[in-house]
């Protein structure tokens, strides 16, 4: 499973150090869209888990595991239909 | 045994169908079962399925409990539902394709519309995830 390329496009990245930058694109076309849910394309929130965790990667230069999530919140709803680009910002510990 | 389709209790469909079953209810616990096969939308390349693939697995099994109690309340079709947020989840080891998980979902708390549930995911009787969570039947 590889979200980038089908669920996101990258835009921009900047990264060193401990912190992170990135502009995406969500991508209308993700087959995930058929069942998530017929007639009203709605991004899963794990998804952007996902999309967060292959965005590290990249940043860090290593294959990452989800191990622990203290705490995720989603705040809003979101759909490659009404939002189409994302703002990614992080702080490696 | 609960006779309800999976289809008529949770809204998601292929490729993003998590839960093949509802298995039990038992007041404000649930108990639902899941295949991992081939074609899942979250398997990794090494055959095992992604933590983000054990959440919404969970999640889903939620909603697979308020999906069949709305449907015992008479409500035609299955709602979709938010996840809020995921709180303390643990990923013990990632399950692998052919392999059966079986979840228990415990409704802990609702309030105003959002419910929070503590689910735990278990292949044979091997606990492989866990995860407390918020889940909203509003935007």
């Amino acid at each position: 499973m590889r979200l980038r390329g089908t669920y996101y496009k990258e835009w921009s990245a900047h990264y060193g150090g401990d912190e992170a930058s990135f502009h995406v694109e969500l991508l209308p076309g993700c087959d995930v869209y058929r069942g998530h849910f017929p007639a009203r394309p709605i991004c899963p929130g794990v998804c952007h888990i996902g999309m967060l965790k292959e965005c590290m990667e990249e940043a860090v230069g290593v294959k990452l595991a989800i191990d622990t999530i203290k705490q995720c919140r989603m705040t809003a709803v979101a759909s490659p239909e009404f939002c189409s680009e994302l703002d990614i910002r992080m702080h490696i510990q | 045994m609960i006779s309800f389709e999976i289809t008529r209790l949770i809204p998601q469909r292929e490729p993003i169908l998590m839960v093949d079953r509802l298995e039990r209810v038992e007041g404000d616990s649930a108990g639902t079962l899941f295949c991992i096969r081939e074609d899942n939308f979250f398997l990794e390349a090494d055959g095992r399925l992604a933590e983000i693939g054990v959440i919404e697995h969970i999640a889903q099994s939620a909603s697979a409990l308020f999906g069949y109690k709305a449907a015992l309340a008479g409500v035609s079709e299955p709602e979709v539902r938010y996840i809020g947020e995921v709180k303390k989840f643990r990923c013990y080891r990632c399950p692998a394709v052919g392999e059966t998980l079986h979840t228990v979902i415990t409704v802990e708390m609702e309030v105003e519309g959002i419910t929070l549930v503590h689910g735990e995911t278990r292949v044979g009787s091997e606990l492989i995830a866990e995860t407390q969570m918020k889940l909203s039947d509003k935007t």
